[in-house]
């Protein structure tokens, strides 16, 4: 009788998952281009290809192309090739991370209103294309500081206060991303800086943190809440991170295509280990590829900060 | 052959009539129970006049002349005729008798259930053939109404039934005219309708009648018994997971009977002897289920009878796990403990009246409520030796609750116009009220120093849903029959609203063993179930269509043919095309349980649109039936805010679906049945492709490197297809306690490891399968 209970038992009540392998046709890979082009910068873009779902861990690392075929137009005018220029990893915050471009075009800045199209040709692989237009200039048009007393918490005291002044245009939809770089002697880097204006809308996420507290790099906002007003943006940094630092405020009007692409980026990174969620398809407009090629023209102020 | 005999209780004179044309009303009832009989069929022969008793048994024939000849049927009962000669309206109460010829028939899901007059998209499942399909310990109604051409059962582990490319949440099951909002015990294993106390049930999945709406997709009605009226009687039954009793029959005189039935499993028996024999880990849930259905009816009159029904069904999960570690100078104990439980309470009373001869009514006034919650605390307390005092040390407590509850009051009427004319009209009102969902958080904390309290709730919402109808059942001659009507409804909320809802069906005899049929309806849902990653389980939330979420609409059109062949096989085609308006999805990203959002920031509306052609074979011989039902459908939504605003395949889209069952007698003590599905596998959304996606701040410095997993599309992979054989053996002895029948099922012979779920591991694709081959016995005692 035991041995029946015991039996019964185990099929039905410790049977729970069982796992067979089955495996599921490949199709092939496709061109991946990563690009946001903007008007402070060399023309460059990230061509890379993608991997079959099966098999990949995060530590996998993809594949760069340095023999592609770049071409990129202006207005439907050929512009030139991309020439490759590098594929180094780099070993940042215990993670290997893509170098953020591996083609680039030594002679021009996008030019806000062109519209830039992007053709990569690669042997074996669809053709990749994507079309993005340089939104217009919006400039920053004041940047006041003012220091303020808040409760320090696992060594973080945001202190500064900062508001970024500019007018969104009337009459038209347009999207804005606003980070931060702080330059000491000879290197860059992004700052961490924190706001809390009702206008932001994704935040672009670093991987450290402090405590629960996720460190940003940026925000994206729209104007939906200040079609052709004049804004002061507050953002607030810690001004003992960066003391004797040139920073920089960027605030760069970006295609409607690149917000969507945030808005999907941090859902999909928010929700993608979360097996109770709907899967999130992230943004793409390449068509016969996958990735994001879009444009932005950049307005910057800086101060130079030194503490005492 | 079916025989007939009919015993007839002349009970009322109304009034004396001198015209030619007589009616004759009344009751069908069980001569050896009282039970009044849904659906018999009343006829004329003399007049040829045909009836059918309504959901409670009562029936009316018209114009009739002074000489009439009454026949009745019903599957499994003796009818008969007596011929009379009126002088006036007289009220009939006509009882029947078990045929015992019957017996030597397979009874079955077969063609006894098959009338080739009955509207498309109606299915009636007699509660007797619930035994005859093999099943995991018991009989039951989901097993068997997922059995029908058209309808799915969903992943194994799923609750609910899938109706013609509708989702879980557009059923309407009705227990004595009451929704019932949960309608599964086990995650879908068991249905929560326990069959001893069951009378009748209806479907619905097509040309819907007025009567009935506030869902899209199917109306399943069940009926319950009203109980012995002659004698007390019960029937006990014992199976490896659960065991239940019924017992009826009179309460201090055969106007009041009373019938009383209880469930409970006792899995947790096998699972604290698991676990203490080693078997399986002490954190192994443990889980009970039990319902209760009970219902008293008084009939004070011909003219008035009341009926009191009560239901409470309840799942429960609970898990204990506790950690001592010893010091020098201290104990300290963690505990965690997590429970869960879900199920329904429903109430009702109703009345019904006769007024005349012709003029029904039932006025029910009711309460539904489903609620779930979920409870897990996390405590830590320590004992300084050789201190007594306990001192909690931090204790956590998270909470979840969701649920629904309805007040309904409603009536209808049931008028007999003539003898080729039928009214039915009433209306309703259902104040509903919505909990979508509340966390609670709560935390001591001794090195904190002090409590912290946090909820995260959403606002329950009261909303009242109105409905009144009108339906006209009309034959235009012995070959035409129409069944239209229309029906009015809305909520009333901050904004009331109102539509109407047109429902038509016809049914046109070619010969008299074909008959072919059409129809259209319109059905309006004023609420809506978000269901967690397409599973629908216990933790579903219903919402209602408020805070820009609008009610769903579906238009369906039917078209199809049935087929009598001289009574030995019975052919049914029907085709359909549906239109869905204001389908509700989770936008993507959302969740239930992980983010607190409130719900209507986490759906998002589209269309669906669905068509399908099923058929349905059954053919009857002396010792053997058989049912074959084949569906080829499709079912796609589109939603702007999903797969790129492109069409996909909806979640349960399943384009082959095939159920044959087999019922045999061996002898006269044995039956042999068996039940095998094939389905093609339901579809899933699965990655093909990672790609990195890293720009310049976006997705560059994440700790998973910026890859990004690639979907081209919802639901762009399917399942391996579903199939299963199940298998049953049922010994039927007689002797002084009663009936006994010991049972001997098998599920999923062959072990058929069907999916439920798939997903990227290593190298491979994996499927996770849940139920493998599982044999049951049980014993079941009708006593005396």
């Amino acid at each position: 009788m035991k041995k029946i209970l015991a039996y019964l038992l185990l099929i039905l009540l410790t049977c729970s998952c069982q796992k067979a392998e089955v495996d599921i046709p490949d199709t092939g890979r496709k061109l991946v281009i990563n690009g946001l082009i903007t008007t402070d910068s060399l023309l460059n873009v990230l061509i890379s290809k993608s991997h079959y779902a099966v098999g990949l861990n995060w530590e996998s690392r993809f594949y760069l192309f340095d023999s592609a075929n770049v071409s990129i137009y202006s207005n439907n005018t050929f512009l030139d090739s991309l020439h490759y220029w590098s594929t180094d990893y780099k070993y940042y915050s215990h993670n290997y991370v893509y170098p953020l471009s591996n083609y680039r075009f030594g002679n021009a800045y996008p030019i806000p209103g062109n519209e830039y199209k992007i053709i990569v040709k690669k042997q074996g692989y669809p053709d990749a294309t994507a079309t993005t237009i340089i939104p217009r200039l919006v400039k920053i048009e004041k940047v006041d500081t003012s220091r303020t007393i808040v409760d320090a918490f696992y060594g973080l005291t945001f202190d500064m206060n900062c508001k970024i002044e500019f007018t969104d245009p009337p009459g038209e939809q347009n999207f804005y991303l606003i980070n931060m770089v702080a330059r000491r002697n000879l290197t860059h880097e992004y700052m961490y800086f924190e706001s809390k204006d009702p206008i932001i809308e994704e935040e672009l996420p670093s991987h450290s943190s402090r405590g629960n507290y996720i460190l940003t790099y940026g925000y994206a906002f729209s104007d939906k809440l200040i079609d052709g007003k004049k804004y002061s943006l507050n953002v607030l940094f810690a001004s003992n991170f960066y003391s004797n630092c040139t920073i920089y405020f960027r605030l760069l009007s970006i295609t409607e295509d690149y917000f969507k692409f945030i808005q999907t980026m941090n859902l999909f990174n928010a929700t993608y280990t979360d097996p109770l969620s709907e899967p999130v398809m992230v943004y793409s407009n390449v068509s016969g590829g996958y990735g994001i090629f879009a444009g932005a023209a950049v307005s910057t102020d800086s101060i130079i900060f030194h503490t005492k | 052959m079916l025989r007939f005999r009919i015993l007839v209780v002349l009970l009322f004179v109304f009034k004396t009539a001198y015209s030619q044309n007589f009616t004759i009303s009344g009751f069908v009832e069980d001569v050896n129970t009282g039970e009044r009989i849904i659906g018999a069929y009343i006829v004329d022969s003399i007049s040829n006049n045909i009836t059918q008793s309504n959901s409670y048994g009562f029936y009316v024939l018209k114009n009739l002349g002074r000489d009439v000849s009454i026949h009745s049927t019903f599957i499994g009962l003796k009818s008969g005729s007596i011929t009379l000669t009126l002088r006036h309206d007289t009220a009939i109460n006509i009882k029947m008798q078990p045929a015992k010829e019957l017996q030597e028939v397979v009874v079955s899901s077969s063609i006894y259930k098959r009338n080739i007059n009955s509207q498309l998209g109606y299915i009636t499942i007699p509660v007797k053939t619930l035994t005859t399909m093999p099943a995991l310990g018991e009989p039951d109604i989901l097993k068997s109404i997922q059995s029908q051409p058209g309808i799915q059962g969903g992943m194994e582990g799923s609750a609910g039934v899938f109706v013609r490319g509708g989702s879980a949440g557009e059923n309407l099951f009705l227990l004595d005219d009451v929704p019932m909002y949960n309608v599964s015990h086990l995650y879908g294993f068991f249905s929560v309708f326990n069959s001893n106390a069951l009378k009748d049930i209806k479907l619905y999945k097509g040309c819907f009648p007025a009567i009935y709406g506030g869902r899209t997709s199917s109306i399943i009605d069940i009926r319950s018994l009203d109980g012995n009226n002659k004698s007390l009687k019960g029937e006990f039954s014992l199976g490896f997971i659960s065991s239940d009793i019924t017992l009826e029959g009179p309460l201090f005189s055969p106007k009041t009977t009373f019938i009383i039935s209880a469930r409970r499993s006792y899995m947790e028996l096998y699972l604290d002897a698991a676990k203490r024999a080693g078997l399986m880990g002490k954190d192994f849930p443990n889980y009970n289920f039990y319902d209760l259905n009970a219902r008293i009816s008084h009939t004070f009159s011909q003219r008035d009878k009341i009926s009191l029904s009560f239901y409470k069904g309840k799942d429960n999960i609970r898990n204990i796990a506790e950690d001592n570690i010893i010091g020098l100078n201290e104990i300290t104990t963690y505990t965690i403990q997590e429970r869960s439980g879900w199920g329904n309470l429903l109430g009702s009373l109703r009345w019904n009246h006769t007024f005349g001869n012709a003029l029904f009514s039932n006025t029910t006034i009711a309460y539904s409520k489903y609620d779930y919650f979920t409870r897990n605390e996390d405590k830590s307390v320590i004992q300084n030796i050789p201190d007594p005092e306990i001192i909690p040390v931090r204790i956590y407590n998270a909470d979840y609750t969701s649920g629904i509850s309805d007040l309904i009051l409603k009536t209808d009427f049931d008028y007999t116009i003539s003898d080729n004319s039928k009214l039915l009209f009433g209306g309703g009102l259902t104040s509903h009220t919505y909990d979508p969902g509340k966390n609670n958080f709560d935390l001591y904390d001794i090195n904190l120093g002090k409590d912290y309290d946090t909820s995260y709730a959403n606002n329950i919402i009261d909303v009242n849903e109105y409905y009144f109808y009108l339906e006209d059942r009309y034959n235009f001659s012995n070959r035409l029959k129409v069944d239209a009507g229309i029906r009015f409804s809305g909520i009333l909320n901050k904004q009331t609203s109102f539509n109407i809802e047109p429902r038509f069906s016809a049914n046109y005899t070619i010969q008299p063993q074909l008959v072919l049929k059409a129809g259209y309806s319109r059905m309006i849902q004023y609420l809506h179930l978000l269901s967690t990653s397409g599973l629908t389980m216990p933790t579903d939330v219903w919402v209602p269509a408020v805070e820009g979420l609008k009610p769903l609409i579906s238009d369906q059109v039917d078209v199809g043919f049935a087929y009598n062949g001289d009574n030995k096989f019975f052919l049914s085609v029907e085709g359909y095309r549906k239109w869905s308006a204001n389908t509700t999805d989770l936008r993507q990203g959302s969740s239930l349980f992980s983010e607190f959002r409130p719900w209507y920031e986490k759906t998002t509306q589209g269309r669906g649109n669905a068509w399908g052609i099923e058929f349905s074979f059954a053919k009857q011989l002396k010792k053997l039936s058989l049912d074959i039902n084949y569906t080829f459908s499709r079912a796609f939504r589109i939603n702007p805010d999903l797969n790129n605003g492109v069409r996909f395949p909806f979640r349960y889209d399943r384009p082959h679906d095939l159920n044959i069952s087999l019922n045999y007698k061996l002898s006269e003590k044995w039956d042999f049945s068996a039940f095998w599905i094939y389905g093609t596998g339901y579809p899933v959304t699965l990655p093909v492709e990672n790609y990195k996606a890293g720009l310049e701040l976006v997705n560059w410095d994440t700790y998973h490197g910026g890859t990004v997993v690639y979907y081209p599309s919802i639901n762009n992979c399917r399942l391996p297809a579903y199939h299963r054989l199940d298998l049953g053996f049922r010994r039927k002895t007689t002797n002084r306690l009663g009936d006994q029948i010991l049972s001997f099922d098998i599920f999923n012979v062959y072990n058929r490891k069907n999916a439920i779920r798939m997903h990227i591991r290593g190298t491979s694709i994996e499927y996770i399968t849940l139920l493998p081959i599982i044999p049951t016995i049980t014993y079941t005692l009708k006593f005396k």
